[in-house]
């Protein structure tokens, strides 16, 4: 099994991971849940010339959970892409200064993006929208499922704020940039491939 | 407005080294917020629902789980060790196993780091052991990993298609031709560099006729794996996610004989899967949301016409965005840089009378160049990551034969646009 | 006024939309109206949320085709059924006696008012198989968008598959389907023609109408004098064209396909055309009666239900 190198500097942040991990695992079968229910539609299809119908719209649902769920893991796993050709050069000092403004601009796009979701989803709650598709599926269940991920997202982003902020103000550089810096190499091929380097 | 605030803006976000997802996003809330009379911003969940459910896209995270789970299970490993039997007799020897695996495993993944960081893993050793110029080996590890979003499946290209509405099949079945030709260029400079200065290659390895059969049943799975995912796609059996997923099942059941699977194996897959998924879906979530401020503003639609009014011919324009693309790859990380310039981009090339599946490739190619060239390229990072000895300089001097290869092949590609198109004509 | 109008690359944006919102209207109302147009998948919309972004106050006009956005509001889905409107003129016909119904639906769902209704071209079916009629499509794969085409090909014995638009030339060339619905003339535009044998003209996809209404807010702001000037203009320089237009598109749409007649679009492809026949006319409206309505009716509220066939079904001789 891939082993991980996360080393969380307080407990929150540690069950944050956790419970972040839990729900990158659960998104990641019912992704698998979808691959089955698609190739099962296919062989059906070519088979019997019958179709289990919705196939393609349950697994359109099972991406939009799998993306708002796993935001959050990515986070902690420094995989949201950041161009590091000035960071790379900067001191600890500027560099910290730099994660916590990335921080800042996640705040700024998801915590619209998470209240507008929510608007997403309370409309069609509030009008019954059902799918345009023979399942006919009410669509404030996907809908509020989504937007919740989105929510946990949110929250983690200020865990790891709080925690860098914490770190930063006891002047503690390196271990702010553990948990909030941009991945290096090293650690991008390690997430990627489970390859060690030291 | 877009020259004087949105493209600073854009700049000083990215050196910033802010979340390429959250500037795009941020941009597009503030532009919606300053330059519409209506509150255009409010568009964002419902964009993003749309974006989230789109059924194309769901062939992104599946194609990425089909990665993950042939890496976990070695095949990269033991394709490389069975091709490098069949090749070392070429002059080169490793390398061209160091390109073949890149292609052939480009041929079943997306992910152009998993690639390269599992071939340098098991070849940068066996390079030392030989004796080869260890920075035009590494450069050959870096040149090929890139194949793999020129050769279907590719990632790549369904962000392309999904945001130029632009048919997957025809893109996978248009970067086939190129990308072999790009395979063997890249093979046949090693053979003649090689002949020329024999001191760079390593010594020769020799293999049985036995050894060699032997091997062959290593590369039968990622044949496998190739012939049901574009198989079916092109026989009429599936669509671009149905092949995805039935690439996956595939995947599985051949784990499973090969005796490599284990539930924490396909944990670990997940996790990866999900990582990659998050980060990619995240960038095309801002992007899509972008899009769409700056088409309700007006602003695509002015761009176009800037562009139309500069009144240059459509070759020029043509080279001009050719050149825009190599000096921006330098710098820019190669997904971003597909999903800030294609909305762009795009509209203005198609408008001038060229197809779409061919300017698709030949974005692709440039992407592939992005990927290798000073300072900002992620198979440079990757390769120099894992070899740990030697400089990023010398890795560069290394690969950049390769980036003239692909200059070459753009060109190629301009001169015979057929290349990438005769495939596809021929299917129809 | 911020206008977003249909798809970009059909003929009703480019050749009616267009020059109504930035000539016509203003020149009608001395400059009191002008719009900024935009279609809505210029802007990265599919298409089923420009109502829903409308009453959240994005901008003041929107278009689109009824059929995309009754999630949010099933009573819409009585303006087109399957297989209701055989011919244009009873597509209209169909359309005036719904006309009161669809502005009360628009009110209510989404705060807006009912401008006007246009057609496409009629939606037919492209086979790249043998077939004579409806009971032909037993058993066949046929691409279908949205549930009541669903229901209907159900009802038939056809099995529906979803894919998107740009796939289906690939898709009807390598039989992943057999069948697949889509305007006359934009399925030649599409080469659908090259990649399919048979054309069934019936519009058992119905006519993809594109509603186009304005926020009540916006409405409400306009005089009495500039309601009346857009609706009157609304009605002479984008509907009553429209529908001539679509008569002569729907037969050039034929034309272009099979071969037979004038084709100025392109060079013509040569796909056999079906003969629409009598019983499956009433075949179609008996599916609709007996398998569709009832469907809807249980998604529906009642009042909707029964105004349909008060309005439509009056029409087209439906009654429960
Ligand atoms: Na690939
Ligand atoms: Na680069």
């Amino acid at each position: 099994m891939q082993h991980n190198s996360y080393e969380a500097p307080n407990a929150v942040l540690r069950i944050t991971e956790k419970i972040s991990k839990m729900c990158v695992i659960v998104s990641g079968f019912i992704l698998l849940f979808a691959v089955g229910l698609i190739g099962v539609e296919v062989v059906l299809r070519k088979a019997f010339s019958i179709s289990i119908g919705g196939a393609d719209e349950l697994s359109s649902y099972a991406l939009a959970i799998c993306i708002s769920w796993s935001l959050g893991y990515a986070l902690i796993h420094k995989g949201h892409i950041r161009i590091d050709l000035l960071y790379s050069k900067l001191s600890d000092k500027l560099k910290s200064a730099l994660d916590v403004l990335s921080l800042l601009s996640m705040l700024a796009f998801v915590a619209p993006l998470t209240y507008f979701a929510y608007e997403v989803f309370h409309v069609s709650f509030l009008r019954n929208s059902t799918a345009n598709t023979p399942l006919q599926t009410p669509m404030w269940i996907p809908q509020g499922i989504w937007f919740s991920g989105f929510l946990a997202f949110l929250v983690t982003i200020l865990i790891v704020l709080v925690s860098s902020l914490i770190l930063i103000f006891k002047k503690d550089y390196q271990g702010a940039r553990n948990i909030a810096g941009a991945s290096s190499v090293e650690e991008e091929i390690e997430e990627e491939t489970g390859i060690r380097i030291k | 407005m877009f020259l004087n605030v949105a493209l600073p803006a854009l700049l000083v976000l990215l050196i910033l080294s802010v979340p390429v997802a959250a500037t795009l996003a941020s941009l597009g809330l503030l532009l919606g917020w300053q330059f519409s009379p209506f509150p255009i911003y409010r568009a964002i969940g419902e964009v993003s629902w749309g974006t989230s459910t789109d059924f194309l896209l769901v062939a992104i995270p599946i194609f990425v789980l089909l990665g993950e789970i042939l890496l976990r299970a070695g095949l990269a490993e033991r394709t490389y060790n069975a091709l490098n039997k069949w090749l070392s007799w070429l002059p080169g020897g490793l390398m061209h196993a160091n390109v073949m695996t890149s292609a052939m495993f480009a041929a079943t993944s997306g992910s152009s780091v998993a690639t390269a960081a599992t071939i340098s893993t098991v070849a940068i050793p066996q390079a030392r052991k030989n004796n080869y110029n260890e920075d035009f080996f590494a450069g050959s590890i870096a040149a090929g990993g890139t194949l793999g979003i020129l050769i279907p499946p590719s990632i790549n290209m369904i962000v392309y298609g999904f945001l130029t509405n632009t048919s997957i099949p025809k893109l996978f079945l248009a970067g086939i031709v190129p990308g072999i030709i790009l395979t063997l260029f890249f093979m046949m400079f090693i053979a003649l560099l090689c002949t020329i200065k024999p001191s760079i290659a390593g010594g020769k390895q020799s293999f049985t006729w036995n050894e060699k059969l032997a091997s062959l049943k290593d590369i039968i799975p990622v044949f496998v794996i190739f012939a049901v995912v574009i198989g079916s796609i092109y026989s009429g059996l599936a669509t671009p996610t149905e092949s995805a997923a039935l690439g996956v099942i595939t995947a599985v059941v051949l784990t499973m004989l090969y005796r490599k699977f284990s539930f924490s194996m396909l944990v670990g897959a997940i996790e990866g899967t999900m990582r990659t998924t998050a980060m990619i879906m995240l960038i095309l979530l801002a992007a899509y949301f972008l899009n769409f401020v700056l088409s309700a503003i007006g602003l695509t639609a002015k761009l176009t016409a800037f562009v139309n009014g500069l009144g240059m011919t459509p070759l020029m324009t043509l080279l001009t965005i050719v050149c825009m693309y190599v000096v921006l790859g330098f710098f820019i990380e190669t997904l971003s840089l597909m999903v800030i310039t294609i909305p762009i981009v795009a509209p203005v090339v198609v408008g001038m009378g060229y197809d779409p599946v061919w300017f698709g490739v030949l974005l692709i190619i440039l992407i592939e160049m992005a990927l290798i060239t000073p300072p900002v390229g992620l198979n440079l990072y990757v390769v120099q990551g894992i070899r740990k000895t030697g400089s990023m300089a010398g890795l560069t001097i290394g690969s950049f034969p390769y980036v003239i290869m692909m200059v070459v092949m753009v060109i190629v590609l301009i001169l015979f646009p057929d290349l990438a198109l005769v495939l596809a004509k021929y299917v129809n | 006024l911020k206008v977003v109008g249909s798809w970009s690359f059909l003929s009703l944006y480019k050749n009616f939309e267009v020059p109504f919102w930035t000539e016509k209207l203003p020149a009608a109302t001395d400059g009191k109206i002008s719009a900024n147009l935009t279609s809505f998948n210029e802007m990265g919309m599919k298409g089923g949320e420009v109502f829903r972004l409308m009453s959240m106050k994005l901008f003041d006009v929107g278009s689109t085709v009824a059929n995309y956005a009754v999630s949010d509001s099933t009573a819409l889905e009585g303006l087109d059924l399957p297989g209701i409107a055989p011919d244009i003129d009873t597509a209209r016909k169909v359309v005036n006696a719904y006309r009161p119904v669809l502005d009360d639906i628009m009110n209510e769902s989404f705060n807006a008012k009912l401008i006007g209704i246009a057609p496409y071209p009629a939606q037919v079916l492209f086979c790249n198989t043998e077939i004579s009629g409806l009971s032909d499509l037993k058993g066949k794969k046929v691409r279908a968008s949205g549930r009541t085409l669903a229901e209907f090909l159900d009802a038939t014995g056809a099995t529906g598959v979803t894919l998107a638009f740009s796939e289906v030339p690939q898709s009807l060339q390598r039989g992943v389907v057999d069948c697949a619905v889509t305007g006359s003339l934009s399925g030649f535009s599409a080469g659908w023609g090259e990649v399919s044998t048979h054309l069934y003209p019936l519009p058992i996809g119905g006519w993809a109408f594109v509603v186009t209404a304005m926020s009540l807010d916006t409405w409400k702001s306009l005089d009495k004098n500039t309601q009346d000037l857009l609706m009157t203009n609304f009605a002479k320089h984008l509907e009553d064209p429209v529908w001539d237009a679509v008569a002569t598109e729907t037969q050039q749409g034929i034309n272009c396909l099979t071969g037979t007649g004038e084709c100025p679009q392109g060079d013509p492809v040569k796909m056999k055309l079906v003969k629409v026949s009598k019983e499956d006319i009433s075949v179609a409206s008996n599916i609709l009666n007996k398998v569709v309505l009832p469907k809807w009716s249980e998604r529906v509220d009642k009042k909707w239900i029964d105004r349909w066939y008060e309005t439509v079904g009056k029409t087209v001789g439906i009654s429960k």
